[in-house]
């Protein structure tokens, strides 16, 4: 059964809450990823909704401030409205823990949101926080030498543009904006360990898919834990590349792809027990 | 049904098939008029839905209740992807008719449909459909013109280098049951293609406007009043991607608040029909 739910600062939040409420589980708690409404990237998050309460899992997906239905509201930015859905469902709803995260910049969501509240036992992270190194570079240069001497010159010329561009301190009209950590809020790299190994300590279990349309971000699975430190050894953290996928699971393939491993880690999570808060 | 403060979220339909939609009560004395918002299809619904909610609050800041929905199989409301056929969209169109008239008590009912919206309107209103005034934004007027361009553009998508740099060109496998990225019904693209809008094969002949690009004519069309669109609108069928979110421009609200006055006018007693007039949005 699906809920409307108003929640936040004048109560200007709407989410859906879905499944059982009899449910004891963790809820899934899904913010819009990027400026996509909360039905998610091709309806993503209403497909978790129906899957994962067959389990008696329930999700709650909803708009931050200024995206889809949500209005601005001042004083209350992403972070802030997802706290409040967390505080109205465990006011309102009786719910005690949470899984959050999404693609993009709701897996950001997630890790902050994890960060600072301990009733955050779970994280969602699709193509979430990620640290180039040498693997990432290791990865790119085997990639360019596998496309043969015909595709070395086309790369080339394409760094050389680049740094051209760079070096003049103008953007390229048709290039893609250069990306930059702090827009999206992620800690420096060793803070980032810091705060995944006291999350690991915690219990927090976390499941993180890379895909293909990251490529200017991650390449290489070895790439995760050469970032993360030991912690993303643990085995409480799950990890899967999938570069044959898009950022946005745009074929059918691949979103039942991923929907069917969220739900078994979900499923998996929950017969295994998760943390207390 | 809850209060999101401005505007009411809340299902409407019956059990099992429940539709998202948002009722804008009128915000100012009310001149009796009320207006049902059917929203784009596929990636242009979502891509719209910021733009269509600020339409709405708009409209109703200016004494017009409004009622947003969701298609059954689509956004918010019940349903997988493969539910949403031209019937079932049909058959939203009027329970949500029903509902924004049931809620509201409005005397006059209004319908503004946007882009591919417009398909699924013209066959409600030439089967069933009643209503004073229709507003087409931006309208798809061939349906089978429409299912080609987006069948090239979902190709196009599933071989992107941009969207799969590291497939090399290798494209996605097709698939029957997808269209643009969502599930759908294999009832939904010959349904949509059997579409040809025209105010000639509605039942009733209510009040028709358009609201269009100034260099657009439809002549399948007997356009009433046309409101012309700035430069600096939205194109909502402009990308097929989905995170870039489309809003109401300072030069849209412009059309908006031209669109919200003509509304409020009193409807004529008969429904002739009268040469068409365009309006350009001051600067």
């Amino acid at each position: 059964m699906n809920q409307v739910v108003t929640f936040g600062p004048g109560q200007h939040l709407v989410g859906i809450l879905s499944g059982d409420s009899a449910s004891t589980a963790p809820v899934l708690v899904l913010p819009n990823a990027g400026l996509i409404p909360r039905a998610g990237p091709f309806r993503l998050h209403v497909e978790l909704a129906e899957r994962l309460a067959a389990h008696g899992i329930r999700t709650f997906r909803f708009d931050t401030p200024g995206v889809g239905e949500a209005p601005r509201l001042p004083g209350c930015n992403t972070q802030e409205a997802t706290l409040a859905a967390l505080d109205h469902l465990a006011t309102h709803h009786g719910v005690g823990r949470f899984v959050v995260g999404g693609v993009c910049s709701a897996a950001d969501l997630g890790w902050a949101t994890a960060t600072r509240d301990r009733r955050v036992v779970g994280m969602l992270m699709l193509d979430g926080i990620s640290f180039i190194g040498f693997w990432f570079h290791f990865a790119r240069i085997l990639g360019a030498l596998q496309r043969g001497p015909r595709a070395w010159f086309g790369i080339a010329r394409r760094l050389l543009g680049r740094t051209a561009a760079s070096t003049a301190g103008s953007g390229s009209g048709a290039g893609r904006k250069p990306f930059v950590a702090g827009e999206r809020g992620w800690p420096a790299r060793i803070e980032a360990r810091r705060q995944f190994a006291a999350l690991a300590q915690r219990g927090t279990r976390s499941l993180w898919i890379y895909t293909g349309g990251y490529a200017d971000l991650f390449l290489h699975p070895r790439q995760f834990a050469a970032a993360f430190g030991r912690a993303a050894r643990d085995p409480q953290v799950t990890l899967h590349y999938w570069p044959d996928c898009d950022h946005t699971f745009y074929a059918r393939q691949h979103r039942e792809r991923l929907v069917g491993t969220i739900e078994d880690w979900m499923v998996a999570q929950d017969r295994a027990g998760w943390a207390a808060p | 049904m809850a209060d999101a403060g401005y505007w009411l979220p809340h299902w409407i339909g019956g059990e099992g098939r429940r539709l998202y939609a948002a009722l804008h009560p009128a915000r100012a004395p009310a001149p009796g008029c009320g207006v049902l918002l059917v929203p784009p299809l596929l990636h242009e619904q979502l891509r719209s839905r910021r733009m269509l909610t600020q339409i709405a609050i708009r409209l109703a800041d200016a004494g017009i209740a409004c009622l947003r929905f969701d298609f059954l199989g689509s956004g918010d409301s019940d349903g997988r992807g493969d539910c949403m056929d031209l019937a079932s969209m049909c058959e939203d169109i009027g329970i949500a008719m029903a509902a924004l008239r049931a809620s509201t008590g409005v005397a006059e009912a209004a319908v503004l449909a946007f882009r591919g919206g417009a398909l699924p309107l013209s066959s409600w209103l030439a089967t069933s459909g009643d209503v004073d005034r229709v507003v087409l934004w931006e309208p798809i007027v061939d349906g089978a013109g429409w299912m080609d361009e987006l069948a090239d553009a979902d190709a196009a998508e599933l071989c992107s280098p941009a969207r799969y740099p590291l497939r090399r060109g290798m494209p996605v496998e097709h698939n029957d049951r997808h269209l643009m990225g969502f599930e759908v019904s294999p009832r939904l693209r010959p349904g949509l293609a059997s579409v040809q809008v025209g105010t000639g094969a509605w039942r009733h002949r209510p009040e028709t406007w358009g609201v269009l690009r100034p260099d657009v004519q439809l002549p399948s069309l007997a356009l009433q009043r046309v409101f012309e669109l700035p430069a600096d609108a939205a194109r909502i069928g402009d990308s097929t991607r989905m995170d870039g979110a489309l809003f109401v421009s300072p030069g849209l609200q412009r059309v908006v608040d031209a669109l919200a006055v003509a509304l409020t006018q009193p409807q004529p007693q008969s429904r002739p029909e009268r040469p068409m007039a365009r309006e350009a949005s001051a600067p």
